[in-house]
C-alpha cells in the first residue's frame, strides 16, 4: 500500500482519540483541531516506527496531552488579561450529602454532550488537572510536575473542579437539558 | 468526625467523577481534520525549495540566512561607497531630472510639515500636555472597555 494511503488509515483511526484528549483539555474546537494536526505530523515523521507499534495509540495520546499543555502555558497566558473569568470563583458550600448519585443520574438521563459541556466551562486552573488525573490516569505528582505547580495545589484544583463539575451536573440535569 | 465526613465526601466524589468521566465516549474530531493532515503531508512530501523557510534543511537555511546577510551588507556597502565613485553624478543627476516632479511635491509636504510644526511650537505647552494625557487615557479607555468585553463576551459560565 502506498505510504500516504496508508498514513490515511492511520489517522482515520486515531483521529478522535487524539482530537478528544486535546479537546478535554484545551476546551476549543479550533486550537484542538490545529494541536492534533500537528500531532499526526510528527507522527508522520515517525510512521515507519508508529505504523505496526502497538504503542502508537499511547505514544499519540501523550504528545496530544504534551502539546496541548504546552499551547496553554506558552499561548494562553498571554491572553488572561482579556479572556480568563473566574467563574463560580469563591469559596462554596461543601454539600456533604448528596442526595443521588451523580453516576445514576447521567446514566439515566444519556446525557454524556451535557458533562463534555461541563466539563468544558470549568476554568482551565481546575478543567486540565481534573482531565489529567481521571481521563489520562495521572497521579497528583506527575501531574504537579508536568504543570509546574506544588502538590497541594493540584489536589485542591482537582477537589474544587470535582465540586464545580458535579454542581454543574446537577444544574444541567435539573434543567432537563 | 467532621473529618471523616469530610473524607467520605472526598472519596465518593472521586469515585462518582471517576465514572462519569471514564464513561464518556470519544470525540468525533471535525470532518475537516483529515483533509488539513493529509494536505500537510503532501506539502512535507514537497522538494526543499517548494516548502516555506522553516521546513528547509538546516544547512539551507543558513546558508541563506548568510546570503541574506551578505547582500544586506552589500548593499549597506554600496550605499556608502556610491557616493564617492566618479560614474555616481552623471547617474544622479539623470535621475534628478526624472525626479523633478517627485521633488516639487516633496518640497511643498516639507513646507507644510515646518508651518505645522512651527504652529504647534506657539501652542501653550500646558495645551499640548493635555493633549497628550487626554489620547493615553483614551487608548487606556479603549483597553480596559476591550478587556471588560472580552471578560463579558468570553466568561466561562
Amino acid at each position: 500500500m502506498i505510504e500516504a494511503e496508508s498514513f490515511e488509515l492511520f489517522v482515520r483511526d486515531y483521529q478522535n482519540m487524539v482530537f478528544s484528549t486535546a479537546m478535554r483539555l484545551l476546551a476549543n474546537e479550533a486550537e484542538a483541531e490545529d494541536i492534533a494536526q500537528e500531532v499526526f505530523l510528527k507522527a508522520y515523521r515517525r510512521f515507519a516506527e508508529l505504523r505496526d507499534s502497538p504503542t502508537a495509540g499511547g505514544w499519540l495520546k501523550k504528545v496530544a496531552t504534551n502539546l496541548s499543555l504546552n499551547h496553554l502555558s506558552r499561548y494562553r497566558a498571554r491572553w488572561s488579561f482579556f479572556s480568563e473569568m473566574r467563574a463560580g470563583g469563591g469559596e462554596e458550600e461543601i454539600e456533604y450529602a448528596a442526595p443521588e448519585d451523580l453516576r445514576e443520574e447521567v446514566a439515566r438521563a444519556d446525557c454524556r454532550e451535557v458533562v463534555e459541556e461541563a466539563l468544558q466551562t470549568l476554568p482551565a486552573a481546575q478543567r486540565v488537572p481534573l482531565v489529567l488525573f481521571h481521563l489520562e490516569g495521572l497521579r497528583y505528582e506527575e501531574i504537579a510536575e508536568k504543570l509546574k505547580v506544588s502538590l497541594g495545589k493540584v489536589k485542591t484544583d482537582i477537589f474544587r473542579g470535582r465540586r464545580a463539575l458535579r454542581r454543574k451536573l446537577r444544574v444541567q440535569l435539573a434543567e432537563g437539558v | 468526625m467532621n473529618d471523616d465526613m469530610s473524607s467520605a465526601y472526598e472519596e465518593r466524589l472521586e469515585a462518582e467523577v471517576d465514572a462519569v468521566l471514564k464513561g464518556l465516549p470519544e470525540r468525533t474530531a471535525p470532518r475537516t481534520l483529515l483533509p488539513r493532515v493529509m494536505a500537510a503531508v503532501r506539502s512535507l512530501a514537497l522538494p526543499w525549495h517548494r516548502q516555506s523557510w522553516q521546513m528547509w534543511p538546516e544547512a539551507l537555511r543558513a546558508a541563506s540566512l548568510a546570503g541574506l546577510l551578505a547582500l544586506f551588507g552589500g548593499v549597506c556597502l554600496a550605499g556608502w561607497k556610491l557616493p564617492q565613485a566618479e560614474a555616481y553624478a552623471s547617474i544622479a543627476g539623470q535621475f534628478s531630472r526624472w525626479l523633478s516632479g517627485v521633488c516639487a511635491v516633496w518640497n511643498v509636504l516639507g513646507a507644510l510639515f515646518g508651518a505645522t510644526l512651527a504652529m504647534v511650537k506657539h501652542l501653550p505647552a500646558g495645551l499640548i500636555a493635555a493633549c497628550l494625557i487626554s489620547l493615553g487615557l483614551g487608548y487606556g479607555l479603549c483597553i480596559g472597555l476591550g478587556a471588560a468585553w472580552m471578560r463579558f463576551a468570553f466568561a466561562r459560565r
